[in-house]
């Protein structure tokens, strides 16, 4: 069954997998940080993810960034989220130009938005798994808004 | 030798005889009675096991450690009973805020958790397949000929100051001592990589040097740590952001991702030691806005050295034909990691309205 994107359910599903590869989450190590991810477009919407440990142990939709205290934001339009799952999907793992180091690194694809450079610098120390987070949607059935 | 134990205990009877005694069966056992603080320590998370924060209780805790340290000059662990007559072991950083950050015993729990082999989790195989122009490459090749200087001074400056550190900030230390662990590796990464490339390793430059003596040579503690974790893990961490992000190679994009989070806990643990730093010995912040200022007059000299820019231009623009116009992301590389670095003196206590690098980067961007 496809789970529409963007949605709490597809975050949710990101997560339930997280919980299900164990091995390879422990393997990245702890995780610890509560971030956010934002598409934009006509109809925006927001999600804050928190991590801790081996798991993504909360997902919700946000009013507003205020809702949780942040480390981060991914904010990005939908298109780019949808090409970035798309990349994904194709082997499993980004091709170079869709990882989120790529996308977030000059910042006029996909911005990085933060109150404090150390929640800033949470999004680098934890990169590797929240990469590996968003990889898990690589064979899910989505169904684009 | 500099040092002799106080006694000359292979000529003194009374050990002899001491020890025959105990050969014969009869046990001083006395030891065992301590008057000493008993507590029990569980793991919080079972899945992180008993870390450093589960043992934060009591005198066994990083919490009462005093600002002054007078109690303690030995090799005792902290918590532990300490008989008369234990050696001076020389520490002469016995002041808590010297060093301490609150974050520094999670952010060794991190760093074994999150501890990566590069031998074995690079896809090696991705670099003998480059599928890009040799200038890539040799770009590529220079960057982490630099990267592996900077990652060896990064290992170096830990070790430098940390047997000066008094004892009972151990989970400090310890934190050090997997900073050197860690930068010994990211040297090792980078060093493979520029040689499995097939180009080799490309050459050293004096402006690289003349930045890594200005931090190696930082006067004091605070001043090292403010040079090390916030401008050069600072600038680590945007070259391998860079790298990862123009490399089409699977091989770079991995080193990228593991080796940003190495430094970056470093980045963190400056930032946080700072503000604790500040918030006893305010007064302190002039000293370190000078030396960074400083540091960055010689950064200024390397970000500006014709060795770095055309690398960098090299490996942004995939090759020598388009180099030239790769200038502009090149600047825009250096005002993003400028701000960056602005951002965290600021949130560390110790901006500067006389920042070298913004005014430097200010100048390539009129």
């Amino acid at each position: 069954m496809a789970i529409k994107f963007p949605s709490v359910e597809f975050f949710q599903e990101l997560a339930n997998r997280m919980q299900g590869n164990a091995a390879e989450f422990e393997k990245l190590g702890f995780c610890d940080t509560v971030m956010a991810v934002k598409v934009d477009g006509g109809d925006p919407h927001l999600y804050g993810l928190t991590f801790s440990c081996f798991d993504c142990t909360d997902v919700r939709e946000l009013g507003g960034a205020d809702e949780l205290e942040l480390d981060f934001t991914l904010v990005a339009p939908l298109a780019l989220w949808r090409e970035m799952f798309e990349s994904i999907q194709k082997s499993g793992i980004p091709e170079p130009a869709y990882t989120l180091n790529s996308l977030s690194h000059v910042g006029d694809r996909m911005a990085v938005v933060y109150d404090d450079p150390e929640g800033h610098d949470k999004f680098y120390r934890f990169m590797a798994t929240i990469q590996a987070f968003v990889n898990q949607a690589s064979d899910l059935d989505i169904e684009w808004a | 030798m500099a040092y002799y134990a106080r006694d000359d205990f292979f000529n003194n009877p009374e050990v002899l005889e001491r020890s025959v005694e105990i050969f014969k069966g009869k046990l001083d056992i006395g030891w065992k009675n301590l008057d000493i603080e008993r507590v029990k320590c569980r793991p919080s998370d079972p899945r992180r096991g008993l870390t450093f924060d589960d043992t934060n209780v009591g005198s066994y805790g990083w919490d009462q450690i005093p600002e002054k340290i007078r109690h303690n000059y030995s090799m005792a662990p902290r918590g532990a009973v300490q008989p008369p007559g234990l050696p001076h072991l020389g520490y002469d950083i016995n002041r808590k805020s010297e060093v301490w950050a609150d974050n520094a015993p999670a952010l060794y729990e991190e760093s074994k958790a999150r501890h990566w082999i590069p031998t074995r989790e690079v896809p090696w195989d991705a670099v003998e397949q480059l599928g890009h122009s040799d200038e890539l490459e040799r770009g590529l090749a220079q960057l982490c000929t630099d990267l592996t200087c900077m990652a060896t001074a990064l290992g170096d400056i830990p070790s430098k100051w940390v047997w000066h550190i008094n004892q009972e900030l151990l989970e400090l230390k310890m934190f050090q001592c997997a900073q050197m662990f860690d930068a010994a590796q990211l040297a090792d990464v980078f060093r493979k990589r520029a040689i499995a490339g097939g180009t080799g390793l490309g050459r050293d430059h004096a402006p690289l040097g003349e930045l890594l003596k200005c931090v190696l040579d930082a006067g004091s503690f605070p001043c090292a740590s403010a040079s090390t974790h916030i401008l050069l893990a600072g600038l680590m961490q945007v070259l391998l952001r860079h790298m990862g992000a123009c490399s089409p190679n699977a091989a770079d994009e991995t080193i990228a991702r593991f080796g940003v989070q190495d430094v970056s806990r470093s980045i963190a643990y400056g930032v946080e030691h700072m503000r604790s730093l500040l918030k006893e010995r305010p007064h302190e912040s002039t000293g370190l806005r000078g030396h960074l200022d400083e540091v960055e007059n010689a950064l200024v000299g390397y970000l500006a050295s014709p060795m770095l820019f055309s690398a960098l231009a090299l490996v942004t623009a995939g090759g020598r034909e388009k180099a030239a116009e790769a200038v502009p992301q090149v600047t825009a590389l250096y005002r993003k990691f400028a701000d960056e670095h602005l951002e965290r003196r600021e949130a560390a206590g110790i901006g500067s309205e006389t920042s070298p690098l913004q005014a430097f980067v200010s100048e390539l961007e009129a």
